[in-house]
């Protein structure tokens, strides 16, 4: 039966709407008895049991006897197609998860502090832990997960799903994080790269909408960046393409974690900006400063925080406009916790570019901050999980 | 494998007719957690009065300490030997903050007998540091804190004493998300430092987070050890609810073994 199907303001209409909200009660409290189905709906008990049965026949719910404070009670539940999907988000010091159905709507969503960057292993081991509690609270089993995207801050091989060598979580190098959150979980795993996850997220339901080549900048502790060319992730013949951070900008600067000098991540990187702060400033007057004071020093109007983020904007347009040369994107995603600096970063960076990218190349491209925050390369775990087919 | 710490065997308590725990065995290595499963009624609380001293146990039994036969007759005995204890309700004052509840019963005191405060504040912060703990001020009542930090608050108290055996009854219960995971941390932490762990706990998914070991009761016996690694979570459920042994199950095996029997 469709809304077609029905004049408004009629008898089937007004059953309609009662079954809908019996379904939504079932769909946001799991499974319920008709009693309580009945209470939370301000429906009468002799509808709930109208209503169910209709439910029941068309294949909606399932019910079975089950008793309730000693009493005989019918328990209702909601037939999901199979189908729930998983996204994990490792951070270097925070596990992120989220739940949605088959169709990319979020049922569940936790995040909690972790020391990810310390242990590959236990990481992975409080993943799933998360991911059991999480769903237990849902009240959904894991056995009707489908699919299980997790995002890793560094670059993976395409063929073993081993994290590359130069990243924020060096103890992560050569493991695996698909293949043992796997093994743990007993569900189908797969790992993304979290700017190129953040990259697509975006594209979808952020501030890259319209856009087909896009480039997506994940300024952190280090710079990644995600490529999407005509609307496709390039990862590279090993993975690790989109390492923008390492473009180098001056032979004589500092070295880099990579073993090469000047690497754009050195002028850009959250440590080495920190590092910049002068001693007895505003954002480091109680102790070591740390990002969010520079930020708020900067938006003050403090004169070092504002000069930090500005040399910072202009390196990061100076990188950006080789790859812009390059790639002739639509549009450059500003995402990461550095984005929320906002123009502060963004008026050097599209200045820098101007003088480094061709004419041609900038005439339609947007630099803009990301819309979706810290939670990008989630969404965007949680989009790719539920595409990926059964 | 090395000695370990704490090694029970034998172990039988009765109240009067009832037999709350038939020669049970259980032991703990240093830098090792070891969950304590069972369904209600199965012994564990029992088990773990008997290693607090709190029951004595029934003569027979015998406990080790480091390979050596101690006698645990007191809660004294399992305190001097480095056990300690925190039970579900905490035992904490909530209208004294933090500081006073760390060191209750145990004060600093200067020469003439006034609280040398200072001092408990600085091995307070030092304690909690070395947990990895972030409690912000340590001078608030501990009736204002959460579930996790009043368990962590629990947790920490326990350490001044340097135990080497940490039994946990129920920490994460009625915990949320968050909040879990903090006192999942702090048991790595205490694994990380070498100590012996027992956790008691109904959630599974929380001991397959942290545990290397299930030890099984059930009914007062044991009912099986598994390492975490590498054993099923049906594995473990099927040994905690007798699953795998009932007469139901007895009764399937002997059929299938005597073919053709009518049903």
């Amino acid at each position: 039966m469709t809304e077609a199907d029905t004049t408004p303001g009629s008898q089937s209409a007004l059953r309609q709407a009662n079954e809908r909200r019996v379904v939504d009660v079932l769909r946001r409290e799991g499974t319920c008895t008709q009693a309580e189905l009945a209470r939370a709906t301000g429906l009468s008990a002799a509808s709930v049991s109208n209503i169910v049965r209709g439910l029941r026949a068309s294949g909606t719910v399932t019910a079975r006897a089950t008793s309730s404070n000693g009493r005989r009670a019918r328990a209702v539940t909601l037939v999901r197609p199979p189908g729930t999907v998983v996204a994990v988000d490792f951070a270097a010091d925070r596990l992120r998860l989220a739940v949605a159905d088959h169709e990319g709507g979020l049922l569940e969503r936790e995040s909690i502090d972790y020391d990810v960057a310390a242990d590959p292993g236990r990481a992975v081991r409080r993943a799933a832990w998360l991911t059991e509690t999480v769903l237990f609270r849902g009240r959904i089993d894991l056995a009707s997960v489908a699919s299980v995207v997790a995002s890793v801050p560094g670059p993976l091989d395409s063929s073993t799903g081993a994290v590359g060598a130069v990243s924020c979580l060096p103890r992560w190098t050569g493991f695996r994080p698909a293949q043992a959150l796997q093994e743990r979980l007993g569900r189908p795993v797969r790992a993304e790269n979290d700017a190129n996850l953040a990259a697509l997220a975006e594209r979808r339901r952020g501030a890259a909408r319209g856009a087909d080549t896009v480039i997506h900048l994940h300024l952190g502790e280090g710079v990644g960046s995600g490529l999407l060319l005509d609307g496709r992730l390039l990862r590279g013949a090993d993975g690790t393409a989109g390492e923008i951070g390492h473009i180098g900008l001056d032979p004589r600067g500092q070295v880099c974690r990579c073993g090469n000098r000047g690497c754009l991540e050195t002028f850009v990187g959250i440590s080495y900006l920190l590092a910049m702060v002068p001693r007895d400033s505003g954002p480091a007057r109680d102790g070591r400063a740390a990002l969010p004071q520079l930020m708020a020093a900067a938006h003050e109007g403090d004169p070092a925080a504002r000069r930090i983020l500005s040399e910072a904007g202009s390196a990061l347009g100076q990188g950006t406009a080789v790859v812009a040369n390059l790639l002739n994107p639509d549009r450059v995603v500003v995402g990461g916790p550095l984005a929320a600096a906002g123009d502060l970063l963004l008026d050097p960076m599209v200045r820098a570019m101007q003088l480094g990218t061709l004419g041609s190349a900038l005439e339609r491209l947007q630099v803009v901050t990301g819309e979706l925050g810290e939670h990008a390369a989630l969404y965007g775990a949680l989009l790719t999980a539920a595409e990926t087919p059964a | 494998m090395s000695t370990p710490v704490l090694e029970l065997s034998g172990i039988s308590k009765t109240f009067g007719a009832v037999r709350a725990l038939d020669e049970v065995d259980l032991h703990v290595q240093e830098g090792e957690v070891v969950a304590l499963l069972g369904d209600n009624g199965a012994g564990k609380s029992t088990l773990v009065k008997v290693i607090a001293g709190a029951h004595a146990a029934d003569t027979g039994g015998t406990v080790a300490w480091d390979g050596r036969a101690v006698d645990i007759s007191a809660p004294a005995d399992a305190q001097r030997l480095g056990i300690a204890t925190i039970y579900q309700d905490l035992a904490l004052c909530d209208n004294l903050d933090i500081v006073a509840n760390l060191f209750l019963g145990n004060e600093h005191l200067h020469f003439p007998g006034t609280l040398d405060e200072v001092e408990m504040e600085r091995r307070a912060w030092e304690l909690l540091r070395s947990l990895s703990v972030d409690i912000p001020d340590l001078r608030v009542p501990v009736a204002s804190l959460s579930g996790g930090q009043r368990q962590i608050v629990a947790i920490a108290r326990a350490l001044l004493g340097k135990p080497r055996v940490v039994m946990l009854d129920e920490p994460t219960a009625a915990l949320g998300v968050a909040q879990t995971a903090q006192v999942l941390d702090l048991i790595e932490q205490l694994r990380d430092q070498g100590l012996g762990v027992i956790l008691i706990s109904h959630n599974m998914a929380d001991v397959r987070a942290v545990a290397d070991r299930a030890a099984v009761l059930r009914l007062g016996r044991n009912a099986g050890d598994f390492p975490i690694a590498g054993t099923s979570y049906e594995e473990i459920v099927a040994a905690i609810t007798g699953a795998a042994d009932n007469p139901v199950a007895r009764r399937d095996g002997r059929q299938t073994t005597g073919a053709e029997e009518s049903r």
